[in-house]
């Protein structure tokens, strides 16, 4: 073309204006506060003040001083925890209702899946609490059937309820994308490795378990970033010895009066919890490549 | 339905195979014997129970009563991973997160097969569907015809004594269906492996079988080979089915004689093997377009005449087909003429001599 | 009694829910009170009523520097209730005016020395209003008493795993200076706080939970799983009250502790100051001081009329007066000393 190439093509302009209150508003409410939040990290707190000059103490503090370095690895020992149990819990769930549930009962399924919603999450914290309790529904049906004598303390206040809770609440999360990639799954891809000769368990790790590998990934990741910054579950079910970073940079927002600290905790932990994710993706990419 | 000329042992066998699905009966009573080295064709409209058939022989399904046998054993409850068969889906099935390669292979490795081993007879697997040097190549990226020729390579690999494909060519855009119809014919002799093919497409079924089974509503109506399907359909529904016939209604019947008139016809006598499905019932008379033909000038005169006129005409070329109303009668009959040198072609509104010989009719209800 | 299920210490998730509840509570707009979520409760200011014929706008908060970070923010009250810890921070932060004491009715009934913890320079800035004793409440019934005669019950590893503390850095301070000795924590140095901090790591080891609001250490001493706690009054009052076995020791060897709130005047507030020291007043008033000591438990700033409850009814609340052992006072800290407390209290909790 002599007179040359637009700069910017007229679809190219128009999808622009459509996309700019999007991204004025993401701008607005995602970009500003979390920059708010990097600047606030390189400042320190004295007493009432914030001394505005830019220091990098916040960070060496978050990183060297053990308090911090252990709340960090148990919040991601207890993430880690919780999206295992629900990616296990969740996969045989989804898989019976993609392949054993006809097809006409799916959404009935699917819908009783999300009844633990109806329910606020505190409410449903509060509920493990009486079942997990000292006086609670395990315990008394334990000491009711004389199979123990003294209720048993270590299935509450500890790291233990806080996974199992978070479990809980985080396994709908995990079992409908499962769910979708299975059922996304050809069939006849299923019969086809057994008619090549697969038994079912060889079938199932060569062909259903990768097929539903994005699906397995896209639950993993679901769960693991919010709950590593999960704070009412450790705070109300997880004792002295099952708090975990969020309840930290609490702590600094509000009693210990620290907001720079606390704003370079959660990027730290923003960080670590990037940080694993993309290392969790790279290593599972292989089964993430377009399919037909 | 066995032939009686030679016995060779059959391949695949099934016996009063009957298979419901809740209420819906998709086999009834199917018993086939089917021979080895034979590309054999389950054809019949869709909802037939030809696929079903196919399944029941894959081991996808089990018969509701009636057993299958395969190379003299019985398979009942064998699941279809121990079965000597294997299968070509009708979306090929090829696995989307294996490259080609590793699709070949899959049968191979599920049989533990060493890795050096099972490198040669994939290559040789690609060589033979004319894919060489395609391991690597990541299955998104495969055409529809190339697809169809992994998932064949896949099957045949693994030396089945039947390979079954599922409508494999439905898919395919006719220039492509051609092609890949010769090949399988070429590549089945080669092989010699047997093959049953299910198809909706009588066509299809003609030109590539040894034998074709005609299904209709779970039931097989006619085994034979193409051309005595095509000549001798035993019912009118295989008939209508397995290429064009016209159909004229039967006016009077001496059953002791075999003396019929045929409407626009005349009379004619039928010999026995011309109405396989004796007198009974609501018979027509069937004649293939080609069994008609318009006498031009100079041309020797048929054994039987009738005349009609032109009311529509298709020229393909090679041949021309008509549309004529009969005489005497409120029907037209389609003639297909060969469009030898110097024929005419007929325009419409013509007046035509039609030549017929009693030997094509056939009697059918 | 009901009334405890929120108060001083309860979680913001109170708050929250008094918030959304009632964005609407009180319909004079004019005065704006930011108080602990459960303070709205207008048996406090029956005589403001009376006057005004409406109660104060309440805007609650569950947790002190929840508050302190609102108002620095901007957030425009006129009046606020910071207990006593809290008031040097606001007082320095340039967020309160001094008191005009001569507007206040029975400034003079006041707590002596709660009102002189509150004294920067020349002026007063806080007006004492509630406080509460925080000493050792027990399972009568699975507690022999004799073992509640120490505050070193805490680091007994006969009571592992059966004892909460206070989630508060004060309450949890208290108890550990106490154990070690410290009855004034005015005199306190470094070294003492690192021997509390010290005490206080041996009794973490025993702790099941620190509670946090008085519903919750109900729920944790109601089935025995906790038989030890270092609570406020209103813990046994209340669960007396519902039939648990709950007996409290103020008079340990070691002692108790009383933590006490006051109601400051905002710098800044937008509306007149006539309403403010109205307010002050009718918080003042011996009705409010018996509806507090009654309806509540907690003890009241007004010591005049504190003494005319009867000795019967602050028996019943265990408000009386100590003197037979150390009574650590929760006056207001050096902030230097109160910030280092903190940070170690986190540790502690968290295992360091």
């Amino acid at each position: 073309m002599p007179w040359g190439r637009p700069r910017i093509s007229p679809e190219a302009a128009s999808g622009l204006v459509l996309i700019s209150p999007t991204f004025i508003y993401a701008l607005l409410l995602l970009a500003t506060p979390i920059a708010a939040v990097v600047l606030l990290s390189f400042w320190t707190q004295d007493y009432l003040d914030l001394q505005r000059t830019l220091t990098l103490a916040n960070y060496q503090k978050a990183w060297s001083e053990p308090i911090y370095q252990s709340l960090m690895l148990r919040s991601v020992k207890i993430s880690l925890l919780v999206t295992v149990a629900t990616v296990l819990i969740g996969f045989p769930i989804a898989y019976y209702i993609a392949f054993m549930v006809p097809p006409r009962h799916r959404p009935i399924w699917l819908f009783l899946i999300t009844i633990p919603f109806w329910t606020s999450y505190l409410v449903r914290i509060f509920l493990w609490k009486v079942i997990l309790g000292y006086g609670g529904v395990i315990n008394g049906s334990l000491v009711g059937l004389g199979i123990i004598e003294e209720p048993l303390k270590f299935i509450l206040y500890n790291q233990g309820a806080v996974v199992l809770t978070l479990s809980h609440a985080w396994l709908p999360f995990a079992i409908l994308p499962i769910f979708v990639a299975l059922n996304k799954i050809d069939r006849s891809l299923l019969e086809a490795a057994e008619d090549l000769g697969d038994g079912p368990v060889r079938r199932f790790l060569h062909i259903t378990l990768p097929l539903a590998m994005p699906g397995i990934v896209a639950a993993a990741i679901i769960v693991f970033i919010p709950t590593i910054g999960d704070y009412v579950t450790p705070r109300l079910v997880g004792g002295p010895n099952g708090l975990m970073i969020a309840n930290m940079i609490e702590v600094q927002f509000k009693k210990a009066n620290n907001a720079p600290l606390g704003a370079a905790l959660a990027l730290s932990a923003m960080f670590v919890v990037t940080l694993i994710s993309l290392l969790f993706l790279l290593a599972v990419r292989k089964y993430l490549r377009p399919n037909q | 339905m066995p032939d009686n000329d030679v016995a060779p042992q059959p391949i695949i066998q099934t016996v009063g195979v009957d298979k419901s699905f809740g209420d819906v009966q998709a086999l009834r009573s199917i018993s086939l014997e089917i021979e080895q080295g034979m590309f054999f064709t389950l054809v019949g409209p869709s909802g037939c129970g030809k696929t079903t058939l196919l399944r029941v022989m894959a081991g996808f399904e089990q018969p509701t009563t009636g057993h299958v046998i395969i190379d003299g054993k019985h398979v009942a409850g064998v699941p279809a991973n121990k079965r000597p068969t294997n299968m070509v889906f009708q979306n090929y099935a090829v696995f989307p997160h294996l490259n080609v390669g590793d699709n070949i292979a899959y049968g191979l490795r599920s049989k533990k097969m060493a890795e050096d081993l099972i490198r040669r007879k994939v290559s040789e697997a690609l060589e033979m569907v004319g894919l060489s040097g395609y391991e690597a190549r990541p299955s998104h990226a495969l055409s529809g015809g190339q697809r169809q020729r992994v998932a064949l390579a896949r099957a045949l690999v693994l030396k089945p004594k039947v390979l079954l494909l599922d409508e494999p060519l439905s898919a395919l855009d006719k220039k492509l269906r051609e092609q890949m119809q010769s090949e399988l014919r070429h590549l089945q002799r080669n092989v010699g492996i047997t093959f049953i093919l299910v198809t909706h497409d009588q066509e299809e079924a003609l030109t590539m079988s040894d034998r074709i089974a005609v299904m209709f509503s779970g039931e097989i109506a006619q085994v034979d080979s193409p051309a005595t399907l095509y000549q001798r359909p035993c019912s009118r529904a295989v008939a209508e089915f397995v290429g064009f016939m016209n159909f004229l209604d039967v006016r009077k019947l001496d059953t002791d004689s075999g003396r019929v008139e045929i409407e626009g016809l005349g009379t004619v006598e039928i010999g026995p093997r011309q109405a396989p499905g004796g007198f009974d019932g609501e018979i027509v008379a069937g004649v293939r377009p080609e069994l008609f033909t318009i006498l031009f000038d100079g041309e020797p005169t048929a054994e039987r005449l009738c005349t009609g006129r032109i009311t529509e005409l298709q020229y393909f070329g090679d041949m021309t087909y008509y549309e004529a109303k009969l005489d005497g009668i409120d029907r037209t009959v389609t003639i297909s003429m060969r469009n030898t040198s110097g024929r005419e072609v007929l325009e419409v509104g013509a007046k035509a001599r039609i030549g017929w010989s009693p030997e094509s009719l056939l009697i059918l209800s | 009694m009901n009334k405890l299920i929120c108060h001083r210490l309860s979680a913001a998730i109170c708050a929250a829910l008094i918030a959304l509840a009632s964005p609407a509570l009180a319909v004079d707009e004019e005065l704006i009170i930011l108080d602990w979520s459960g303070y709205e409760d207008p048996g406090f200011h029956q005589m403001y009523i009376e006057q005004h014929g409406d109660s104060p706008a309440f805007s609650p908060f569950g947790e002190e520097e929840e508050a302190f970070q609102k108002l620095r923010a901007g957030f425009k009250a006129d009046v606020s209730h910071p207990c006593s810890q809290s008031v040097r921070k606001w007082y320095d932060a340039g967020l309160l005016d001094p008191l005009q004491t001569d507007k206040i009715a029975h400034w003079d009934d006041l707590n002596k020395g709660m009102v002189e913890a509150f004294k920067f320079g020349d002026s007063y800035y806080a007006m004492p209003a509630d406080w509460g004793a925080t000493a050792i409440a027990y399972r009568n019934d699975l507690v022999p008493e004799e073992d509640v005669q120490s505050l070193q019950v805490f680091v007994d590893p006969k009571y592992a795993g059966k004892t909460s503390i206070a989630d508060n850095v004060d309450d949890a301070y208290a108890l550990a200076f106490l154990a070690t000795g410290v009855s004034d924590w005015n005199m306190a140095t470094h070294e003492d706080l690192d021997r509390a901090s010290a005490w206080l790591r041996e009794a973490h080891k025993n702790v099941r939970d620190y509670w946090v609001d008085g519903t919750g250490l109900a729920q944790l001493m109601a089935p025995g799983e906790v038989v030890i706690a270092w609570a406020w009054n209103e813990t046994p009052t209340t669960m007396n009250a519902d039939g648990h076995p709950i007996g409290y020791n103020r008079e340990t060897t070691e002692g108790s502790s009383t933590w006490f709130c006051g109601y400051v005047d905002l710098a800044d507030g937008p509306n007149d100051e006539a309403k403010v020291y109205d307010f002050f007043n009718a918080w003042n008033d011996p009705g409010t001081v018996d509806y507090l000591v009654n309806a509540w438990g907690y003890g009241h700033g007004n010591a005049t009329a504190m003494s005319m409850i009867g000795a019967e009814a602050l028996e019943s609340s265990y408000l009386t007066d100590i003197t037979s052992v150390p009574l650590l006072f929760q006056g207001p800290l050096n902030y230097d000393l109160r910030e280092a407390m903190i940070a170690e209290f986190e540790m502690i909790k968290a295992g360091f």
